[in-house]
């Protein structure tokens, strides 16, 4: 087990009570917003440490499927904490949180007897890419999850969320993290497909079909966004479907483990 | 002693006719105030005098109350006023002046001006000369803990007009508002004034178009915005971020049709249209569309009411903190009368051990040195505050008159002050110096 993963996992768990604690408390929970951003920030950087331990160790992120998860934490965080920069986004922590707390602590319950890309630069650079461009899209799906939650409070009259960000900033948040983990998404399906045929035990058709409609209810979505210019509702909803069908993916992978 | 007393009218005793009646005009504010400080048994005063109350605060004799004060806000005001009139002395005086700095007792709960309207009053007053010790104690007080309740709780966080609701759905849609285009159809007061709000908020291309031209420039005119022709407003429609619509028009001047089409133009951009007419000036079936929110005055009223109804309880933590703040200023004023009789017994126990100490130096042998006699003032000094820190510590704490007067009584610090003031009365002069 590395080293920080029980104050990684505390700090985690903290921020997402902080998160949870500001969205649930209303106005009043607004001093939570701070305090929740920096353990948040933290619990970033004891991860760091733990990947970086586990590096020197031979098991680096792609070499399992429990690395990976733990990675994708990471990598979810990151890319919120980045976002959260610039926009006024604090409500969709309350999702990141919780999310990368799951798949940390999920990290370690699943069994780590399966090396399974060790031997494939191919197989390890497309774990690399499809986990960047699911904890990008999956920052996209929190912001559309918000934003829909917004949109129906707005249209019922009953206010802003609690730390709420405007809807045309969650619509952007989305946005960007779709356009920017689709072309990631992209190479990832393609050295998938390479990767599985040059390996021993082929390609997994369904998979590949679920994560072929996944990357096409991408690209509807980022032709959408760029030419007719989509956005709000039937944006956030087709991230969450496109979100959803990678999760599947996702799942079936764990379930059957990868190339068996 | 002078103790604090209050008289007024305000929205809860007196409909608007009376108020208007009772108000006093800035320009007579301090002849008002001149001459109220002027009625005997009124030591210091103060006037609030707002579209909703007002009032006259003031230091009065301890044998006179609020009836004194509210005699004069008769007298000068209309003597039917009377039975619209209030009064609270004592306790519940500083209870309601610390309630109405902090908003509890105002008509929207939370609203802001009032603090700004009684921070001018007490400044009239000081600069008037009549407010003294009491009121310089009592209002810096209020103002501390206007300023907690706001800090403190969400009082005033939700908007509390139907225009400042308006602004915050625009926030709510479009964060930062500013270089937002806000489209004004029609020239209504309502819709000027939520017009007035956008721009405050950063809004700043804002647009009027009006069925009368002439009446739509002057609109214009007021608001640092354009004029556009009546005509125009459907391709403007197509650019505004925000539209805010008050015609006096019997049917809808933006159909669903003109929005639908204007939606198309924007490519999905999101619209905020705030209809504020009655009978309505947007068809309703216009918010159906994707990314359009369409608030008429219902719908911007039910806003408001949740507004107002989570004002109303944040309002109760913020009468427990004024509680609070009552207890402990009461508190603060009992201590503050027994810091004559503190100062008095030390003088006294100082005088006693100065002679002492100056009669055993005065025999003490010529051989002596002078670190004794240091000695003995240090000894002189120690006893004093050795034997007064028991019973200065229990005046503190009790505060209270009746231990004061036993300490004055058993120590004769009247007779001994009387004494004092007998003894330097030959020189007033070189005191004053």
């Amino acid at each position: 087990m590395p080293p920080l993963f029980p104050i990684t996992l505390t700090l985690y768990a903290v921020a997402c009570t902080l998160y949870l604690g500001r969205v649930l408390a209303g106005e009043g929970g607004a001093r939570l917003q701070r305090p929740a951003r920096w353990v948040l920030a933290l619990a970033f950087l004891a991860h760091a440490v733990d990947i970086g331990w586990l590096c020197t160790k031979g098991l680096h992120p792609m070499v399992n499927a429990r690395e990976a998860l733990g990675f994708s934490a990471w990598l979810i965080t990151g890319v919120f904490l980045v976002v959260s920069l610039r926009d006024r986004v604090h409500v969709v922590g309350a999702l990141v949180a919780p999310a990368a707390l799951v798949l940390e602590l999920a990290a370690r319950l699943v069994p780590s007897n399966e090396p399974l890309h060790a031997a494939s630069r191919l197989g390890a650079t497309h774990i690399a890419l499809a986990t960047a461009g699911v904890a990008l899209f999956a920052v996209a799906a929190g912001a559309a999850v918000i934003y829909l939650l917004a949109e129906r409070r707005l249209r019922s009259r009953r206010g802003a969320l609690p730390g709420g960000a405007a809807l045309e900033t969650l619509d952007k948040l989305t946005r960007r993290c779709v356009l920017l983990g689709f072309p990631v998404f992209t190479v990832a399906m393609i050295t998938g497909a390479v990767w599985a045929q040059q390996s021993s035990v082929g390609m997994l058709t369904v998979q590949y079909g679920i994560a072929s409609a996944a990357w096409l209810c991408y690209a509807g979505l980022v032709i959408g966004r760029l030419t007719v210019g989509w956005r709000g509702r039937r944006a956030a909803v087709m991230t969450l479907v496109g979100f959803f069908t990678t999760l599947t993916v996702l799942i079936i992978y764990f379930l059957r483990g990868a190339g068996a | 002693m002078a103790r604090l007393a209050v008289a007024g009218l305000s929205h809860r005793t007196a409909p608007v006719d009376v108020r208007e009646r009772a108000a006093i005009p800035d320009g007579e504010l301090a002849s008002v105030l001149t001459r109220a400080r002027a009625t005997a048994g009124v030591d210091e005063v103060m006037i609030v005098s707002t579209c909703n109350r007002v009032e006259i605060y003031g230091a009065v004799a301890d044998d006179a109350g609020a009836d004194l004060l509210r005699g004069v806000l008769c007298d000068m005001r209309g003597a039917d006023l009377r039975g619209a009139v209030y009064g609270y002395e004592g306790e519940a005086a500083l209870r309601h002046v610390f309630r109405v700095a902090s908003s509890l007792d105002s008509m929207v709960v939370g609203e802001p001006q009032i603090l700004g309207q009684v921070k001018d009053a007490y400044s009239a007053a000081v600069e008037q000369g009549v407010a003294g010790a009491l009121l310089g104690r009592v209002l810096p007080r209020a103002f501390q803990i206007a300023k907690r309740v706001r800090s403190e709780t969400e009082i005033a966080r939700a908007s509390a007009s139907v225009a400042s609701v308006a602004v915050d759905l625009a926030r709510q849609i479009f964060g930062e508002l500013d270089g937002r285009r806000v489209l004004v159809v029609g020239a209504g007061k309502m819709g000027a004034l939520a017009a007035r709000h956008l721009k405050k908020a950063g809004a700043a291309d804002l647009t009027v178009v009006n069925r009368t031209a002439s009446r739509g420039a002057e609109l214009a005119d007021q608001l640092g915005a354009q004029a556009a022709p009546w005509e125009e407003r459907e391709t403007l429609l197509r650019v505004a971020d925000i539209v805010v619509s008050s015609t006096g028009a019997s049917e809808p001047v933006l159909t669903r049709a003109i929005v639908e089409r204007a939606m198309k133009a924007r490519r999905g951009r999101w619209l905020l249209l705030i209809d504020i007419a009655v009978p309505r000036d947007i068809e309703p079936t216009a918010g159906k569309l994707e990314n359009v929110f369409l608030y008429d005055i219902d719908g911007l009223q039910q806003v408001l009411d949740a507004n107002l109804a989570g004002r109303m309880r944040e309002a109760d933590q913020a009468a427990a903190l004024v509680e609070e703040e009552v207890r402990r200023f009461l508190a603060g004023e009992q201590a503050l009368g027994v810091v004559p009789t503190i100062k008095d017994l030390r003088a006294h126990f100082v005088a006693v051990a100065q002679a002492e100490v100056a009669r055993l130096q005065q025999r003490m042998s010529a051989g002596a040195n002078e670190r004794d006699r240091a000695l003995i003032k240090e000894l002189g000094d120690a006893l004093v505050n050795k034997l007064l820190h028991g019973p200065l510590t229990a005046l503190k704490a009790d505060g209270g008159d009746e231990l004061a007067k036993a300490t004055r009584a058993l120590f004769k610090l009247d007779e001994t002050v009387a004494e004092e003031v007998e003894a330097e009365q030959p020189e007033p002069q070189k005191k004053k110096a």
